[in-house]
């Protein structure tokens, strides 16, 4: 099983830290998400520096944060994108749709 | 040849549990040939194209035996035919997939070469150019592709010139029993590639970067047998969403991960669906409305997929408002928009864009299926349309839906199978 961890801090940043891959969304995550952006601000950095392996269904666990925020008119926006996440959002063509800073 | 009669105009409503994925079953089915035991695999789903791979994995000499709970075990100790014939492999262009495991595990391989594609050119041309990479001698004669190798595979660095799921499954099934480490670099990033390396690495394999653009896979000498559960369809998990939103009805589809589906889930949020989700579960609901058109632009996972390109028009032709689908992954998927049109849907084909304006009311029509994803479009279509549709030429939905009848009755669509 990867590690993955979200970490929400006090100033309303978001941490992502580790393996963001297939095997590390589980359903937990998944309710640890809907929690942080529930109680988050009405704008959310996510700060990507500490992912070290990224792969689509990260990339498509990023894309439903961008669509639950969305749907909490809250904004998102991503920081330190690891070279691999941009390589396969590049591909994908979802440069538009992903709030990248 | 059986069809499928449809009276539109009834919202769906109520719950179905999703399959398992086609697009995962076929390649881990042919996996089961590296394995030196027998593997246990659950959650198949009961389509044409499995038992076609089942027919040609027994005509291998593989053995299968149905366990509790439908599980399917696969042993592939037996076999001592690595030939894949035309009689099967012209139904069926997943067949390819046995190329690269019977290389690996016995050195040899015939597997016919498998013809025309309705949706477009798929050459094999990349399979050849890697297997050979990986040291095999490969021909083409009379129309079969004839590898062999001898001793093993050696394992090396491909570089895949466009990115294609077949060719990446077969090229890693293939490198898993090579002597040394195999990269393949621009691979496929689909869910269903995850769960193929996912399952090798329950037997034994040792793969590493699927679902990114580089493969790694360290060779070993033989695969264990093991437990594997496929994933769900994600296919057909938008397919029944699209096909609610069409309807403005209201359902819920349980068994599968929202998470590989958010950029449908994302367009259908834009037609105006609501849309909630739990552990394994998701909930659309139109609360009655007509959808509104929404722009579509394919591209590989997790981008939205080509494969619910066709369902997404039968949403937009009856939407409120004008749309464009951009189709950027094979060059010929617009043939359900002639079908569409006679159903009264107003589209405008301009190269790889189709531009749609949604009318109020499409009317019911006989049509003609023309590949599997255009054929659950116009099932779509007739769900909406007013009156009776007759969707011809139905076998391509039976390759990639299980029981579509029954599901949609389930959901209170009218729908029934006439068999000829």
């Amino acid at each position: 099983m990867s590690t993955f961890l979200i970490k929400a801090n006090a100033d309303g940043s978001v941490l992502f830290s580790g393996e963001l891959v297939y095997s590390a969304i589980t359903p937990g995550l998944w309710e640890q998400s809907k929690e942080i952006l529930t109680k988050a601000a009405a704008a959310i950095a996510i700060n990507l520096n500490d992912v070290t392996q990224c792969d689509s269904t990260g990339v498509a666990f990023i894309v439903s944060w961008v669509r639950l925020a969305g749907k909490q008119n809250k904004k998102l926006s991503l920081l330190n994108v690891p070279a691999q996440m941009r390589t396969i959002i590049h591909v994908s063509g979802l440069e538009k749709l992903l709030p990248i800073l | 040849m059986d069809k499928l009669m449809i009276t539109g105009g009834v919202p769906l409503q109520g719950e179905i549990r999703i399959s398992g994925a086609k697009n995962a079953t076929l390649p881990i089915l042919a996996a089961t040939l590296l394995a030196s035991e027998p593997v246990a695999i659950s959650n198949i789903p009961h389509l044409h194209d499995v038992t076609t791979t089942l027919e040609l994995l027994s005509g291998m000499g593989a053995q299968f035996t149905v366990g509790e709970r439908m599980t399917l075990e696969v042993d592939t100790r037996d076999v001592t035919q690595c030939y894949a014939p035309y009689e099967l492999v012209r139904t069926m262009r997943a067949s390819i997939l046995v190329l690269g495991p019977l290389l690996a595990r016995y050195g040899e391989a015939t597997v016919s070469l498998p013809g025309g594609c309705a949706i477009g050119a798929r050459p094999v041309n990349l399979h050849i150019a890697g297997m050979q990479a990986l040291g095999a001698e490969v021909q083409v004669e009379n129309g079969y592709i004839k590898a062999k190798v001898k001793n093993r595979l050696q394992g090396t660095t491909v570089v895949l010139e466009t990115v294609t799921v077949t060719c990446t499954e077969n090229l890693m099934m293939a490198a898993t029993l090579a002597k040394g480490t195999t990269v393949i670099k621009n691979a496929a990033r689909e869910p269903e590639v995850e769960d193929l390396a996912n399952f090798l690495n329950t037997l034994g394999a040792k793969i590493s970067g699927a679902g990114t653009d580089t493969i790694v896979i360290e060779g070993v000498e033989r695969l264990s047998g093991g437990e594997y559960r496929i994933l769900p369809d994600r296919i057909e998990a938008g397919t029944y969403l699209a096909a609610a939103a069409c309807t403005r009805g209201r359902i819920r589809i349980k068994d599968i991960s929202p998470n590989i589906l958010e950029s449908v889930l994302l367009k259908l949020e834009e037609a105006g669906a609501s849309i909630s989700t739990g552990e394994n579960w998701i909930e659309l609901n139109m609360h009655g409305n007509r959808p509104r058109a929404v722009d579509v632009r394919t591209a590989p996972y997790p981008a939205f997929p080509t494969d619910m390109q066709a369902q997404m028009m039968a949403v937009n032709i009856g939407a409120e408002g004008t749309s464009t689908i951009i189709e950027t992954v094979f060059e010929n998927r617009f043939m359900h928009v002639q079908e569409m049109q006679r159903m009264g849907a107003n589209i405008k084909l301009e190269g790889n864009t189709a531009i749609c304006t949604g009318i109020e009311t499409l009317s019911g029509a006989p049509v003609m299926a023309t590949d599997l994803r255009a054929s659950a479009s116009l099932v779509l279509a007739g769900l909406v349309a007013k009156g009776d549709t007759i969707v011809d030429r139905i076998y391509h939905i039976d390759r990639g839906y299980e029981c579509i009848e029954e599901k949609l009755r389930q959901l209170g669509a009218l729908i029934q199978r006439i068999s000829s």
